[in-house]
């Protein structure tokens, strides 16, 4: 990017909001996925007249521009591929609007999900998200329709866009979708930016759906001495029917590895679940033990419960000491971010979850399956050394192989985190059929291909590139 | 650049998996907001700066000396990484090959030629005008309590005398902390630590007190690294939580910022509370940030001198968390200091160090 170029970005957003800096440049090279490529400059707008300058500029000069939220997608979503210009999104912090009669709120994208719902608290509504939401940007969570281990009941940030104020990749400025709860007008072209990952536009406002928060809430921990037993059991909540608002499972490789790195004592057996359930305080008891008497039906070796708030914090602790616990697994592996979300149907996670750890051990790679298995979504952490090719040749063909099976059990690659560089080999073949609609999309919006470019359905060849990892002997 | 250092501490350079999560918490972040200055951000150029990927410029320099080592990063990191073992470890490349700041190279040659970071010319015995003897309890007063809170020493001496101990003060030289948190390295570190442990052990002292954090953590958590100690090193508040004394009544509503290096770093975080708790009508409140959690004043880690702005600010922010109270105590002379440059001129909050306030209300 030339000098001239960067002045005139300079006069659109002023002094101290740009920077070609070695540490800016290398800062913004990464996210929190295994990729890096650095731009050319990085930018930090705070209205939507000043990106929309910077787009009509982009187009004029043809360079690729990359919005970023906090930086925290998994798969290189804002890694600059291309080199270009990140536009860093993290000044447009505002809540503008409340309208907490209407049930809904306008905010500014890069309003981190954490404050918009501290705000909300005081009128006792919520909306939900990410785990990563105490630094997450809704205009990130949006732009990958992010969602929780509550998803099962509360769905995913898609369904809480009501519309949007969108800066099209032509620099036209846009309102897409409306104030109101309903709304059949036409094309729902404010879903359509769910997901986009940056590659249709930059989105500038949100309004957004709010729910009420519940009265109350209480876990039950159930331990099963088979997979089956467990996912068994999670159907048969679920047929009751019993919409939990959390639905975790742990697999034997991560209680071995609480109990190993912080002594947790979590009973050494094939599978524990969390059962969380929400709402009014009756509700809450009748539900809980409705799912105690099926944890029992199912097989549970023993369950136990809790609505006490410190207990429930003591019960959590396990499923939350687990990332920190796998990063002390062994002295000379760290967890790498690889097929880290796939969903299946419900019925299938016991499959899949005994699937993944058969190729674990086919390749002597430590993968830990954990998951909301409320909603068929799981998590694996590989465990390895990035350094070593011979690691990223295993982890590589056992990628590919959990992919297939996710594939085989009807999932899909991705249930939460979104595609980005790192999956869209396997995205590629999952949505085959989609393919030339997306890219027909993207190309009427996008024709000179500035926007977030060569990711998802543009990715090509194998996800083992551009790594942030320097490769050491072995 | 050499990475002699950064290389010893590889698995943490990979263990962080740049998440970000402690965006969240990191003060230099809440400050300066480019994604650099996070621990995230440090954390990727430190792993920069050991791949050879970048090269140690004034722009990484300045990111790399922007970290206050408050470690509330490793606290809130969901893989425990830690950032600033790493970012040291940078430092002590940084320094070793040549590119120490003339901020931080002042300093040092003070340390190297006066025993203190100040450029002060008189001695601890010039000073406070106390022989060393013979004692079973030492005070080490530290550079900050003696050549710039003296208020600080005072009350801890005061203390000592009001309760009659047999005390006496030391030959002592800065303790350290400062070029071991600015990069230089062991070996500079190990003279002070050398210097001060027989300073000690030559008056037979079996405890020895500290008012100040960094100093303490150093006796703890450094120096054993060095050569064993015979004596007991301790915070003047971990030890008058073991004493019986009176205290006269105060009635005004206080809280407690817990320094960095005795909380997050040595975890003490009970003995001030007891001892706060020990005056009598004394209303005692917990700020919105506490123990584990408590935001840093700002001070630390060499950022006060290379970055005054960016430490008055980020005590500004803690400073409006203490706004509930009429009092905000602390433990640390170097938290006292930086905290007043955070009070505004239309606050009436008044930033005192817990020796003090226990000294004038003893008997
Ligand atoms: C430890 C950890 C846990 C996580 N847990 C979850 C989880 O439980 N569920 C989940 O869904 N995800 C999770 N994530 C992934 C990630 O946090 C979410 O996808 C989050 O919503 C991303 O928000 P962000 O602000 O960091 O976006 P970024 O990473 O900055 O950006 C993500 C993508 O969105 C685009 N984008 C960002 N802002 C805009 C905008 N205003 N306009 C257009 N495009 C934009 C970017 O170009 C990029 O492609 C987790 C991540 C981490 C590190
Ligand atoms: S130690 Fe404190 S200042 Fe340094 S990176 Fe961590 S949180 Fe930021
Ligand atoms: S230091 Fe910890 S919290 Fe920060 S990015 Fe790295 S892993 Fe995440």
């Amino acid at each position: 990017m030339d000098k001239q170029i960067i002045e005139r970005l300079r006069d659109i957003v002023g002094e101290g909001h740009i920077s070609t800096s070695t540490a800016e440049l290398y800062a913004y090279s990464t996210d929190a996925g295994i990729h890096r490529s650095m731009p050319d400059a990085v930018i930090r707008p705070k209205t939507t007249a000043e990106i929309e300058k910077i787009v009509k500029l982009a187009n004029e000069c043809l360079f690729p521009i990359v919005p970023r939220g906090a930086g925290t997608a998994l798969c290189g979503h804002s890694v600059p591929v291309a080199g270009g210009l990140v536009i860093d999104l993290q000044r447009m912090n505002k809540v503008k609007e409340l309208h907490i009669e209407d049930l809904y709120v306008v905010v500014e994208p890069g309003v981190i999900h954490k404050d918009l719902n501290a705000e909300l608290k005081n009128y006792g509504f919520f909306i939900p998200g990410p785990s990563s939401g105490n630094v997450a940007n809704i205009g990130g969570m949006v732009a990958t329709n992010a969602s929780g281990g509550n998803a099962v009941k509360y769905g995913a940030t898609r369904d809480y866009v009501l519309g949007m104020e969108v800066v099209f990749p032509n620099g036209e400025v846009a309102r897409l979708g409306s104030r109101t709860l309903k709304n059949s007008a036409g094309y729902q072209l404010e879903k359509l930016m769910c997901g986009m990952e940056g590659t249709l536009g930059i989105i500038t406002e949100i309004n957004l759906r709010i729910v009420p928060l519940p009265e109350t809430t209480a876990v039950a921990v159930a331990v099963f001495d088979t997979l089956e037993k467990a996912g068994q059991c999670v159907s048969n909540i679920i047929a009751k029917p019993l919409i939990p608002s959390g639905l975790e499972l742990m697999s034997r490789v991560c209680i071995q590895a609480v109990n190993k790195a912080v002594c947790m004592g979590l009973p050494d057996e094939e599978a524990i679940l969390l059962i969380e359930v929400d709402g009014s305080t009756n509700d809450v008891k009748d539900q809980i033990e409705t799912v105690m008497e099926v944890c029992k039906s199912s097989g549970a070796l023993s369950v136990d419960f809790t609505d006490d708030p410190e207990r429930k914090e003591e019960l959590w602790k396990g499923r939350k000491a687990m990332i920190p616990a796998l990063s002390k697994y062994d002295d000379d592996l760290v967890t790498v971010m690889l097929a880290d979300d796939m969903a299946v149907p419900m019925s299938k996670v016991p499959e899949a979850v005994k699937a993944f750890q058969e190729i674990s051990d086919k390749y002597d790679i430590i993968i830990a399956s954990y998951g909301h298995s409320g909603d068929g979504n799981l998590h694996t952490k590989v465990l390895m050394d990035p350094t070593k090719k011979s690691h990223w040749d295993q982890a590589e063909t056992a990628v590919e192989e959990i992919y297939e099976k996710v594939m085989d059990l009807g999932g899909t690659i991705t249930g939460e985190h979104g595609v980005g560089m790192t999956k869209a080999p396997f995205f590629l073949k999952e949505r085959q059929c989609s393919l030339n609609a997306m890219k027909t999309i993207k190309m009427a919006l996008d024709p000179n291909n500035i926007m977030n470019p060569n990711k998802i359905m543009d990715w090509e060849g194998n996800f083992i590139s551009h790594l942030r990892y320097h490769l050491e002997e072995e | 650049m050499r990475t002699d250092n950064l290389k010893n501490w590889k698995k943490e350079l990979l263990n962080c998996t740049q998440c970000g999560f402690c965006k969240e918490i990191c003060p230099i972040f809440d400050n300066v907001e480019w994604d650099s200055s996070a621990a995230r951000g440090k954390m990727a150029l430190c792993y920069g700066l050991y791949s050879g990927d970048i090269e140690p410029d004034e722009s990484v320099l300045e990111r790399i000396y922007q970290c206050t080592t408050c470690a509330d990063c490793t606290r809130r990191c969901p893989s425990s990484t830690g950032v600033v073992e790493v970012i040291e470890a940078a430092r002590r490349d940084i320094v070793a090959s040549g590119l120490v700041g003339s901020t931080h190279q002042k300093i040092a040659d003070s340390i190297a030629t006066l025993g203190n970071p100040f450029g002060e010319e008189k001695s601890r015995k010039e000073l406070f005008g106390e022989v060393p003897h013979p004692a079973k309890i030492a005070y080490f007063t530290g550079c900050s309590a003696a050549y710039r809170n003296k208020e600080t020493s005072t009350a801890g001496i005061s203390i000592l005398k009001k309760l009659g101990v047999d005390y006496t003060l030391l030959d002592e030289v800065c303790c350290g902390s400062v070029l071991g948190r600015i990069g230089f390295s062991d070996d500079v570190i190990r003279k002070q630590a050398e210097a001060n442990i027989k300073a000690i052990e030559d008056t037979g002292a079996e405890i020895v007190l500290f008012s100040c954090a960094g100093c303490l953590r150093m006796f703890r958590k450094e120096y054993p690294r060095f050569k064993d100690m015979s004596f007991r090193a301790m915070h003047f508040v971990e030890w008058l939580n073991e004493q019986e004394f009176d205290l006269k009544p105060y009635n005004r509503k206080v809280t407690y910022h817990d320094p960095c290096h005795i909380g997050r770093h040595l975890g003490i975080y009970d003995a001030p509370r007891d001892v706060i708790n020990m005056i009598p009508e004394i209303e005692f409140v917990e700020m919105k940030d506490n123990r584990e959690s408590a935001r840093c004043c700002g001070g630390g880690g060499g950022v006060r001198s290379m970055f005054p702005e960016i430490s008055r600010q980020i005590a500004e922010k803690r400073v409006g968390q203490a706004e509930i109270a009429d009092v905000l105590l602390t433990t640390c002379p170097f938290c006292v200091n930086n905290l007043k440059l955070g009070v505004s001129e239309t606050s009436t909050l008044e930033v005192r160090d817990l020796l003090e306030l226990i000294d004038e209300l003893l008997e």
